[in-house]
């Protein structure tokens, strides 16, 4: 049989419960959890009106317990019935990379999720790559950084989208450290993702929708601000913001450069180049293009490699690797989505 | 009929098709094509509701009316007794088949 060239970019691995990084955190910081009922703020007000609110209906473990957090659950439903050659952990647990204040309990939670993705999932599986979970502050950023780096399935840093932006100088140190380590940087919504230019929305349905533009604010920060420029190479992914925005923003940040440029003389290139050479996006939460409406964005991007296939499970609104792409896209084109670019983007051997 | 009415709704495979078979709080069976349109996964893994209507910012009105089966991944719903969906009724449907009941026992018509 030939073997199936699938990577998905994007599984929500899941702890059971704060227990579960208990064994992995330093003692000051266990008793909170175990005597002090610590438990993480909870930002968003919303559910939704369905069975499981936020997970697809048919991934909680027969033990009642979190999907997302058995690993045979997600081997069947996932790496197994699709036959992916990969599968990029990007966890849920972006709270202690987004949280604000007292940044040495967020290191150590930081740190004890790393411990249990590599003790839970990447020891168990091979096809399963990791994501670097970091706190907010960059020089406790820096430091799980390093100690993460070596580990052979950890192939990402995971930097979640808040309500601030990460180009700015203040965190260049972590984008330094992936670099020096030769590891590109993921982006993905947490919790606190805002929008810019409107207060807090009423609805889920309105939040959800707004999600792109708090994407557009890190990549316009990005660039901006010289990240590109001062670390060569560097690649960025922007997992699960969409990307029928990207070549708008390609092409508006290009035309305010040519006349504004020398306020950021440290940017040296027109900015759609960064976007074609450092920065990736990814399919998942798919709009329902047709073939045609998708292939004139590819056009407008001027660019094949810039997307990756993802597939967002355990969450509902999953996308599955045989129903995403439209069937009239050329096969090299769909080849390049569904693997070779995310080969590319992690480095894979 | 009795296990229907306990479950509410039922996979089946009839001739290598899919169905479920949905047994409404109004007391009415329907059976529709066990496959969501849009991605694939079967129906019956997602959730039977009332579909919520309102008229104005704020008012919530569950239209008792209406049932509706809620796929359980991207929570497209359809309507049980004609299969078709809430927000593209002409558009997007699932296919519907005859369901009748003799002496207990429940028949679909493919």
């Amino acid at each position: 049989m030939k073997k199936s060239l699938l990577i998905d970019t994007d599984i929500h691995h899941e702890i059971r419960s704060l227990s579960d990084l208990v064994p992995y955190l330093p003692d000051q910081w266990k008793r909170y959890i175990t005597d002090y009922g610590w438990v993480p703020e909870r930002p968003i007000p919303f559910n939704q009106i369905r069975k499981e609110t936020k997970y697809r209906m048919d991934t909680r473990p027969e033990d009642g317990s979190t999907p997302g957090s058995s690993y045979e659950l997600l081997k069947t439903q996932l790496l197994d019935k699709y036959e992916f050659e990969y599968g990029v952990l990007t966890g849920w647990f972006y709270e202690a990379s987004v949280c604000n204040g007292w940044y040495e309990f967020a290191a150590a939670r930081a740190s004890a999720y790393n411990d249990y993705t590599v003790e839970h999932w990447l020891d168990r599986d091979e096809r399963l790559l990791g994501s670097i979970t970091i706190p907010r502050e960059p020089e406790a950023a820096v430091r799980e950084i390093d100690r993460m780096a070596d580990h052979p399935q950890m192939k990402q840093v995971m930097l979640p989208i808040s309500d601030f932006a990460w180009g700015d100088p203040y965190y260049h140190p972590i984008f330094a450290a992936a670099h020096r380590h030769g590891l590109p940087i993921a982006m993905h919504l947490s919790a606190i993702i805002t929008a810019q230019g409107g207060d807090f929305l009423r609805y889920y349905v309105a939040w959800r929708s707004l999600h792109p533009q708090a994407y557009m604010t890190q990549t316009i920060s990005l660039i901006t601000n010289g990240v590109f420029d001062r670390f060569p190479g560097l690649q960025v992914s922007l997992v699960e913001g969409g990307f029928e925005w990207v070549p708008f923003m390609m092409h508006r940040m290009d035309s305010a450069y040519k006349a504004l440029r020398q306020e950021t003389p440290w940017v040296k290139r027109m900015p759609s180049d960064y976007f074609r050479e450092n920065m990736r996006f990814t399919t998942q939460p798919w709009d329902d293009l047709n073939a045609d409406q998708f292939m004139s964005i590819i056009g407008m991007m001027e660019s094949e490699d810039m997307i990756m296939y993802a597939s967002d499970y355990p969450h509902w609104d999953f996308d599955d690797p045989k129903r995403t792409l439209p069937s009239k896209i050329p096969q090299t084109l769909r080849e390049k989505i569904m693997y070779q670019n995310a080969r590319n983007f992690l480095k894979l051997s | 009929m009795d296990e229907l009415g306990k479950v509410r709704k039922k996979a089946l495979v009839i001739n290598k098709r899919p169905v479920v078979v949905v047994y409404s709080e109004q007391g009415s069976l329907h059976a529709l094509r066990d496959v969501c349109p849009h991605k694939g996964p079967c129906l019956s893994d997602g959730m039977l509701d009332k579909n919520c209507a309102g008229a104005m910012s704020g008012e919530y009105i569950f239209d008792r009316e209406t049932e509706v089966l809620r796929c359980p991944w991207h929570s497209w719903e359809f309507d049980i007794r004609t299969g078709k969906s809430l927000f593209s009724p002409d558009k997007i449907r699932v296919r519907t088949y005859p369901v009748t009941v003799e002496e207990g026992d429940v028949f679909v018509e493919l």
